[in-house]
């Protein structure tokens, strides 16, 4: 019982702990068998890790804006990565995901949910924005309402555009609900 | 005469459905968790859209019926608040929950923030308080009624 009340501790002190302000190069496959490295990508303005799932309907809910926003940042010097963490769907369920819904972008799996651990996402949809030497300058949601037209706030389209014009990104964290990524031994 | 009493039958069902489930602004929760009277709250946000969410509510309904005399089980769904007749009311009939529920009438985002603590938003998410109404944890993900009991079983004594 001692050691069960350790580790809950341990595991409320880690959730309780700094969140993480930048991160290093990392490897990964798309659902091709392609392998992409972060620093593909590092003469891009800005890079976009979108964790996303195929089975959240949260995640599912964002998927024509995530297209769109892909298709207007993409020619403005914009990487995206789809990133996939949840163990339970395969990269062949990613790929016939990605078909259906127009998922242009890279979309890599994060098998063993390692990436996930690295910038301690816990969420689908979560981004994460980077710039070239990987540090985070935008972590959070793509808008505020899973609702499309109820959307009052288009926080990654803000980041992107502050970005893009040489300022400081102003809101640089928000939250909101999304599914639990489904990791290994969880 | 008839087709009124099915009416007036029609009105008490729907009526007595939607005081199942209360709207929670910010001042409802603050109530929610000052005034405990003796019990320890166990706090679980949860939406029908979320699979392992639905998933771990049989294990809720179980702690509940068991620990009765010392914990409130209470459940926040962040469905919309127009989607309690359609989406969760026949899930909470399905699942025969009798602990109170409410369905989040705030912003999602001021909802995640009023916990202070480090959480994205990833439901389900569970938040234990103390009969005192201090925060004692907080849990992402599925838990089960072993993980739950683990924690009570220590609060109660």
């Amino acid at each position: 019982m001692i050691k069960h009340i350790v580790v809950i501790f341990v595991l409320f002190i880690s959730i309780l702990s700094a969140q993480v302000q930048k991160t290093d190069n990392f490897k990964l496959k798309d659902y091709n068998g392609k392998e992409y490295s972060l620093t593909d990508f590092e003469n891009s303005k800005a890079i976009v890790l979108m964790f996303i799932a195929t089975q959240c309907p949260v995640s599912n809910a964002y998927n024509s804006r995530m297209k769109s926003i892909y298709d207007e940042y993409k020619g403005k010097a914009i990487s995206f990565i789809g990133i996939n963490s949840n163990k339970q769907e395969s990269v062949s369920e990613i790929k016939s995901h990605a078909k259906d819904n127009n998922l242009d972008f890279i979309i890599l799996k994060d098998t063993d949910n390692k990436i996930a651990d690295k910038l301690q996402a816990s969420v689908t949809p979560e981004i994460f924005v980077l710039d070239a030497d990987f540090n985070i300058l935008y972590h959070g949601r793509i808008d505020d309402s899973r609702r499309e037209d109820q959307v009052e706030s288009h926080d990654l389209k803000s980041a992107l555009d502050q970005i893009l014009s040489g300022k400081e990104v102003s809101l640089k964290e928000t939250k909101a609900f999304g599914c639990t990524i489904k990791r290994i031994q969880s | 005469m008839q087709s009124r009493l099915i009416f007036i039958i029609f009105l008490t069902i729907t009526v007595n459905a939607q005081s199942e489930v209360e709207l929670l602004n910010k001042s409802d929760l603050e109530k929610l968790i000052s005034k405990r009277e003796g019990k320890i709250l166990v706090l679980n946000i949860w939406a029908t859209w979320c699979i392992p969410c639905r998933e771990e509510i049989p294990d809720l309904i179980e702690l509940q019926r068991k620990y009765s005399k010392d914990i409130d089980v209470v459940g926040i769904s962040v469905d919309f608040p127009d989607e309690v007749e359609k989406r969760i009311l026949p899930f909470i009939k399905q699942q025969n929950i009798r602990y109170k529920m409410f369905v989040n009438n705030m912003k999602d985002e001021d909802l995640i923030n009023f916990f202070n603590v480090k959480w994205n938003g990833a439901v389900p998410a569970s938040f234990i308080y103390e009969k005192t109404g201090k925060l004692t944890l907080f849990m992402e993900g599925k838990k089960s009624l072993k993980d739950f009991e683990g924690i009570i079983k220590e609060l109660i004594m």
